[in-house]
């Protein structure tokens, strides 16, 4: 039920990208648009939206592949499905990782991230300058979970050509779909040069295409968080108590320390605020279970050595690069219901306990071997953890996504600073609830309440 | 609250008859006398009353008692009469008679009585005096009047001989005065007189020479020996003295395009107007007298009037240096004194407007100003104020002139001004706040709570205003010194930076200066112009630049154009960012020049014979020693830091083209004197052997420290960038050497680069390099004599490119407050302004960097010091506040603030729909600009926002004081 309003609801976006297709009445509605926002009060109304530029012939080419179904080999999976426009270009569901294939049922291997604010992203390099401007360079930049592609019209080839995806079985497939397409004639007025003949150019264009849509689209970089207010000074951005406790914990480095990696400052290329500084690190997320892909004990995703990425394959030796996933931004983190390249969390709150009991708890995360479970757990035993199930003796298994000849590479700052198990937790239970806080101001779409809310949740 | 008695000495009562008179003198004892006469048993008295001109007495009254209850009592009316003649008879012979005398004067509160005893012979006359004492009514308090008789002199007239003429010329005075009784001694003459000189001032008929234009009252007093006040008696004339005023009015003329320094003209105004400014409103207007120069510039001016003379230069008037019309209405003055100094041939110019304009400023006179004027320019106070195209030798006269433009800019503003009917202040130097937002839709009402008060500026206000625009004064020299990469928290109590630390508080400290962009090269191309034009990066000034922004300063000083072989420079550079060479643009740089200013870049470390556009290189030719720091020298070490012996090679960039304000700006590097402004900073650790470069040709007479010799020749810029090596700036780069022999590389100690937010318990050498660089730099300024010329106003600045904030507030006052792709910048179109969206990237741009230290310290002995002014402020508005203090803006016109400059609160909420950047602000005051001048006064209940670089407690409610860390008194 839920997924066919789905399809209506998509149906009715392209309809009305369609519509847009006449330039002339798109043209009216823009103006339609601003004159209303002029004619509203001058501060309260941000004419943004209402102002922002229209899209190039290859971007309005780029929004109808993106949402085209046709494009995938099963028929019924476009760009869309996974990175949905109303999820914030995000998953739609809690799945760890989707379904796709010609049937739509061959399972994907990681997490589907978000497309919002991809914009800004530099290419893969081992030694990217940290947009911090202070931090040591390391390996950071490039799409996916491990770099692997340097553009985001390289990235878009991706899921067309994977066989749990869209499964195309190559560009002709896809160069096929797109010559039948009802916007066959936009495209190549987009792409003047491009003959249809011509399948790896027809197909690059059409990369180009999904880039630029993804570049020009304002949704897919809205800045309309109630951080975005804050951060810049505008009518409803204060923050309660709890969300300024949370912001200071974020930020700061001996306690929290989260914008060490989810930067959250002015970053590359006149970025700022993106809460990630596109950079690598080795955190020892657990391993899913659930995900096909690990049904066979030896086999590992080690993120920039592989396997899905080649060029930095271990070779036998350990390799400083094993276990490291980039870091995602948070924007719009506590819509989402799958963290981590696994998905092995389906919560934000999950996510943050991971970070504050990894190490003083790491019976919660990680499966615990040659121990007895407990028939009934102590009452103070939590139950956000991954493991449930309390144990007496045996040994946790931690860091179990990752070979031991590779636990070198885990990152020892705070707050996953490798702290003894049963030590105090860098994050207490308040701080926890804080930084929650904190990173639901940074959901896009955030209306100002008329009044600034009294009681909650996040108030004190 | 005594009344005057002097009109009752005139009042004279004098008896015919067989009686005598008894004269014992004047007031306090009003006299009066009768005499009795008796006949045939019985005696007749007749009495006499006189009474002078201006006393009103409308009766006076007798009463006679005698002997056996004899009385006879009468009342004589004398209103219509100036004398009396009473005549008493039948008294019968006896003694022990008493005679009362009263009258009472017409203003009803004035009366007078007197009584006296006397015996009555038959057929016998007695002489008998009364006294007669007056009294004034309560109201007053009583006065008593005793006296006799004294009748006072008069003067009947002055006559004055010829009664008008020109100054220095003669009057005949003749005075004619009479003494009724001829006593007590001779008639005696006293002259006094105004604007001139009497030949004497005791002679009956002297003569009066006339020494100022304008009516001059001449006075006699006649005097009959008598003392008592009052009864000499004054009478004044007028005459009329008309001035004849000589002399020229002088212009300057700046020539633009010079490669070196300004190009100026001296000339004269022909067809100004020169007149006497009878109500001082810097008008000539119909009624007063007014000559007009001739081709020559010279006039005589014929004026009655003593009012300060004015040249009214209108548009009419043509500028003999070029021969073209005045552009707009200017008016020169004069000193009164400069009329007497300068005799027959006055000089009216900028500078002796400059004299009046001080002297009113100040409280001082001509003497002072002139010697101040002449001293402030080096020249001879002879001179200052002499025709300027006839001074001598011509580097005096180059001064004069030079400086006589920018006096004439300012006076011609002023006029304009007034002409403007402007309200005083500016809108943005009115204490509190700007009182146009007060009901202003779209401001923040709780920081826009000022009302107006202002009227339109007078004539006066305006030509001072016209030196303290936006309440910022006018500098002779500025000193910008620029840091890098450290935030107020890095620096601020750091025992890293004990001197800057004492330069913050010894001097004048904005508190809440916030950079504009990161990383460099947007905040210096943002100090250069006030903005970044989407800059968010370091990469080379001809990035990006094609099409209409490709770069005309051709060759490129790429390494295949001759002597540059060595240049790091790329000819090409794509990165599709935004465009890096911005052209077309308004910067300081330009309208420095534009004004007939100057402006230098001092840059430290360059190569020899480099080009100044090419970053600096390696050269292993050019060697020095790692700098080794004693213990208790650099953060409380305790043992020696540095390396001996370490031989470090030049390294790398030490300059770098993107710490130039000006070198992204197409005008700027194409501007005929750029070569000529960028200048070498000595200083430097490698300035030793800099001269052995095996890189660049070294040019003939190569100054590693132009700073030093134009600082002794005063030769430096009206605005300076002092620009230090990436070592000495606090920036930091990799600099490593070997001790020989040991070829293992070992680093300097000093040149590390660290986190622009370092804490200050743990610092860094480099902090410590910047620190005593920056000391030594302050030092070599201040012990010049351009700064011990306290007649010059001159300023360094301490400030840094970037803070560490980089989202939450982390700028203010003309930031991109959001991150809409749609902004761009705002450019005048006709009256209005448009959005011009030729911008590649622009919403990229001007999104801030947090806090920094900016402390100015000044030469001016009495100024302020210790002022914190915790107002938000950018480098718009610092670059808004040079733009004031150099007068290359006029509030008014937002149009002629350059760039994101103009982004005042006013004007934001008048744009905002082409400016949806702003839309939706929590505070309109604190996003937008103003100029450094600490005229907003912070309200009671508000608290200083967190930013997210802020280590300092908030700040609530408004500063200590509200003196202006620009002030130099």
């Amino acid at each position: 039920m839920k997924r066919s309003e789905k399809r209506l609801t998509l149906r009715g976006f392209v309809l009305l990208a369609g519509l847009c297709l006449l330039p002339v009445a798109c043209g009216k509605v823009a103006d339609a648009s601003i004159s209303t926002s002029r004619a509203a009060s001058a501060v309260t109304e941000p004419p943004a939206a209402a102002r922002a530029p229209a899209l190039s012939r290859a971007a309005r080419v780029g929004q109808k592949l993106f949402f085209d179904k046709t494009l995938s080999a099963s028929g019924a999976m476009s760009c869309a499905t996974c990175h949905d426009p109303d999820h914030a270009y995000g998953p739609p569901n809690s799945l760890a990782v989707q379904r796709g294939g010609p049937h739509g049922d061959a399972p994907g291997t990681r997490a589907v991230p978000s497309l919002r604010y991809k914009e800004y992203t530099p290419p893969y390099a081992d030694l990217l300058d940290n947009p911090d401007g202070i931090s040591a360079p390391g390996p950071g930049g490039g799409f996916t979970w491990d770099g692997r592609a340097s553009s985001l019209a390289v990235q878009a080839a991706l899921p067309l050509l994977s066989p749990a995806e869209m499964a195309n079985a190559g560009p002709a497939d896809v160069v096929r779909a797109i010559a039948a397409a009802p916007y066959a004639a936009s495209f190549h007025e987009a792409f003047p040069g491009v003959a249809w003949a011509d399948t790896t150019a027809v197909f690059e264009a059409a990369l180009r295409a999904l880039e630029a849509f993804q570049r020009e689209e304002p949704t897919f970089h809205p800045y309309t968080s109630k951080f975005d207010l804050h951060a810049d000074n505008k009518i409803g951005g204060s923050f309660t108590q709890a969300e300024m406790r949370g912001f200071k914990l974020f930020v700061d480095a001996r306690r929290g320390n989260c914008a060490s990696c989810h930067f959250h400052g002015a970053g590359l290329g006149g970025s700022s605020g993106i809460f990630t500084d596109y950079s690598y690190e080795a955190i020892g997320v657990p391993r899913n279970r659930t995900l096909a892909a690990n049904d066979d004990p030896q086999s590992f995703d080690l993120g920039i050595c592989g396997p899905l990425r080649g060029d930095h394959a271990p070779r036998g030796k350990p390799s400083a690069f094993c276990g490291m996933f980039k870091t995602p931004t948070l924007r719009n983190v506590a819509t989402r219901k799958a963290f981590f390249h696994n998905g092995v969390m389906h919560s934000l709150e999950q996510a943050v306990r991971f970070y504050a009991t990894r190490d003083t708890m790491p019976e919660l995360w990680y499966p615990t071997m040659g121990g007895r479970p407990k028939a009934r757990n102590d009452r103070a035993f939590p139950t956000y953890g991954l493991v449930l199930t309390q144990y007496v003796g045996g040994r946790v298994q931690k860091y179990d996504d990752l070979p031991a000849r590779h636990h070198a590479n885990i990152d020892r700052q705070m707050p996953l600073d490798g702290r003894a198990s049963g030590a105090k937790p860098p994050l207490g239970e308040r701080e926890v609830q804080d930084l929650i806080c904190f990173l639901e101001t940074l959901s896009d779409g955030y209306r100002p309440p008329p009044a600034p809310p009294t009681t909650g949740r996040c108030v004190e | 609250m005594k009344r005057p008695i002097g009109k009752m000495t005139m009042l004279a009562l004098a008896f015919s008859g067989y009686a005598s008179i008894a004269m014992t003198g004047c007031a306090p004892r009003a006299g009066d006398a009768s005499a009795l006469e008796s006949a045939d048993g019985t005696g007749r008295a007749t009495f006499a009353l006189q009474i002078a001109p201006g006393l009103n007495i409308n009766t006076a009254s007798y009463a006679i008692m005698g002997p056996g209850g004899f009385s006879r009592m009468g009342t004589v009316d004398v209103s219509h009469s100036a004398t009396l003649t009473l005549t008493v008879g039948g008294l019968p012979a006896g003694t022990g008679y008493h005679v009362t005398l009263s009258s009472t004067a017409i203003d009803g509160t004035t009366s007078c009585m007197g009584s006296a005893t006397f015996d009555v012979a038959a057929r016998t006359t007695s002489a008998v005096t009364v006294s007669l004492d007056c009294h004034e009514a309560p109201r007053t308090g009583t006065a008593q009047i005793n006296g006799v008789l004294n009748v006072c002199p008069v003067v009947d007239g002055i006559s004055a001989n010829p009664s008008e003429v020109l100054v220095g010329s003669s009057i005949a005075l003749t005075g004619s005065a009479h003494d009724s009784d001829a006593g007590p001694g001779p008639l005696a003459f006293q002259w006094q007189a105004t604007g001139g000189t009497l030949s004497s001032a005791t002679a009956q008929n002297p003569t009066f020479t006339c020494a100022t234009p304008g009516t001059s009252t001449v006075s006699l007093t006649v005097s009959d020996g008598d003392s008592q006040a009052g009864c000499a008696n004054t009478l004044s004339a007028q005459v009329t003295c008309t001035g004849s005023v000589s002399g020229v009015v002088t212009s300057a003329l700046f020539v633009p395009g010079s490669a070196t320094e300004p190009t100026v003209q001296g000339g004269y105004y022909q067809g100004a107007k020169v007149c006497s400014d009878v109500n001082d409103n810097g008008k000539c207007e119909p009624g007063e007298a007014a000559a007009t120069t001739n081709a020559s510039g010279q006039f005589t001016l014929f004026t009655t009037s003593a009012a300060p003379v004015i040249a009214d230069i209108g548009t009419s008037a043509v500028n003999t240096a070029n021969g073209a019309p005045n552009p707009t209405r200017n008016v020169f003055r004069t000193a009164g004194a400069q009329l007497t100094d300068q005799g027959g041939n006055v000089v009216i110019s900028p500078a002796s407007t400059e004299v009046v304009r001080q002297v009113e400023a100040n409280g001082t006179d001509y003497a002072t100003e002139k010697q101040n004027l002449a001293a402030r320019l080096g020249v001879p106070a002879a001179s200052v104020l002499a025709d300027v195209n006839a001074v001598a030798p011509a580097g005096d006269k180059t001064t004069l002139l030079r400086e006589e433009v920018v006096l004439a800019g300012r006076f011609s503003y002023a006029v304009t001004k007034l002409d403007r009917g402007d309200l005083y202040p500016d809108a943005l130097a009115v204490p509190g706040g700007d009182p146009e937002l007060t009901g202003l839709p779209g401001v923040t009402p709780a920081t826009a709570t000022t009302a107006e008060t202002r009227s339109p500026i007078t004539f006066h206000q305006a030509e001072q205003a016209a030196f303290v625009v936006e309440g910022i004064p006018r500098y002779d020299h500025i000193f910008v010194v620029m840091l890098e990469n450290k935030s107020t928290q890095a620096m601020l109590g750091s025992r890293f930076a004990p001197k800057i630390n004492a330069y913050v508080h010894a001097g004048n400290w904005a508190n809440s200066y916030f950079a504009t962009g990161n990383p460099s090269e947007p905040n210096y191309t943002a100090l250069g112009g006030a903005d970044d034009f989407g800059i968010v990066d370091d990469n080379q000034w001809n990035c990006d630049a094609t099409g209409a922004n490709a770069p005309t300063d051709l060759p490129l000083p790429t390494h295949d154009q001759p002597g540059l072989a060595s240049s790091p420079f790329a000819g090409t550079c794509i990165n599709n960012l935004a465009n890096h060479n911005i052209t077309g643009r308004p910067n300081l740089f330009n309208a420095i020049t534009a004004a007939g200013m100057t402006w230098r870049t001092y840059n430290e470390s360059m190569n020899p014979g480099q080009d100044i556009r090419t970053d600096s290189i390696a050269d292993p030719a050019v060697t020095a020693l790692d700098n080794v720091y004693a213990p208790g020298t650099i953060g409380g070490n305790t043992s020696p830091v540095g390396t001996p012996g370490l031989v470090l090679p030049l390294p790398a960039g030490l300059y770098k083209t993107k710490h130039h304000p000006g070198m992204a700006y197409q005008n700027v590097r194409s501007a005929p004197e750029f070569k000529y402004s960028n200048r070498t900073l000595g200083g430097g650790q490698w300035d030793a052997n800099l001269l052995h470069t095996s890189k660049y040709a070294v040019p003939t007479g190569y100054d590693l420290d132009q700073l030093g010799t134009d600082l002794a020749s005063g030769g430096v810029g009206a605005l300076n960038f002092v620009i230090p090596d990436q070592c000495d700036d606090m920036h930091g780069i990799g600099v490593t050497g070997t001790v020989p022999p040991s070829t293992t590389p070992v680093t300097a100690s000093d040149c590390v680069s660290i986190g622009n937010n370092q804490p200050v318990a743990t610092g860094g050498n480099i902090i410590t390099r910047g620190d005593n660089y920056v000391d030594s730099l302050v030092k070599k300024i201040q012990a010049s004599s351009l700064w011990t010329n306290h007649q010059k106003k001159v300023a360094i600045v301490l400030m840094f490119d970037e803070g560490n904030s980089t989202t939450n507030l982390n700028s203010c006052c003309g930031w991109k407050a959001g991150k809409n792709a749609a902004d761009a910048p705002l450019v005048p179109s006709g009256s209005t302004f448009v959005q011009d969206n030729s911008v590649v990237q622009y919403g990229s741009g001007n999104k801030g960097h947090g806090k920094s230290l900016f402390v100015v310290l000044n030469n001016q002995p009495t100024a302020p010091k210790g002022i914190v002014d915790d107002d938000p402020y950018s480098h718009f508005s610092f670059v808004r506040t040079l733009q004031d203090m150099f007068l290359l803006a006029d509030p008014v016109k937002d149009a002629s603030y350059m760039n994101r400059s103009k982004y005042t609160e006013k004007f934001i909420a008048q744009n905002i729909m082409n400016l949806p950047e702003y839309a939706g602000s929590a505070d309109t005051h604190y996003d937008s600009v103003r100029p450094m001048n600490h005229a907003f006064v912070i309200p009671p209940t508000y608290v200083e926002k967190a930013t997210d670089d802020d280590t300092q407690p908030l700040q609530m409610g408004p500063d200590a004081t509200q003196t202006n860390i620009w002030s130099v008194k």
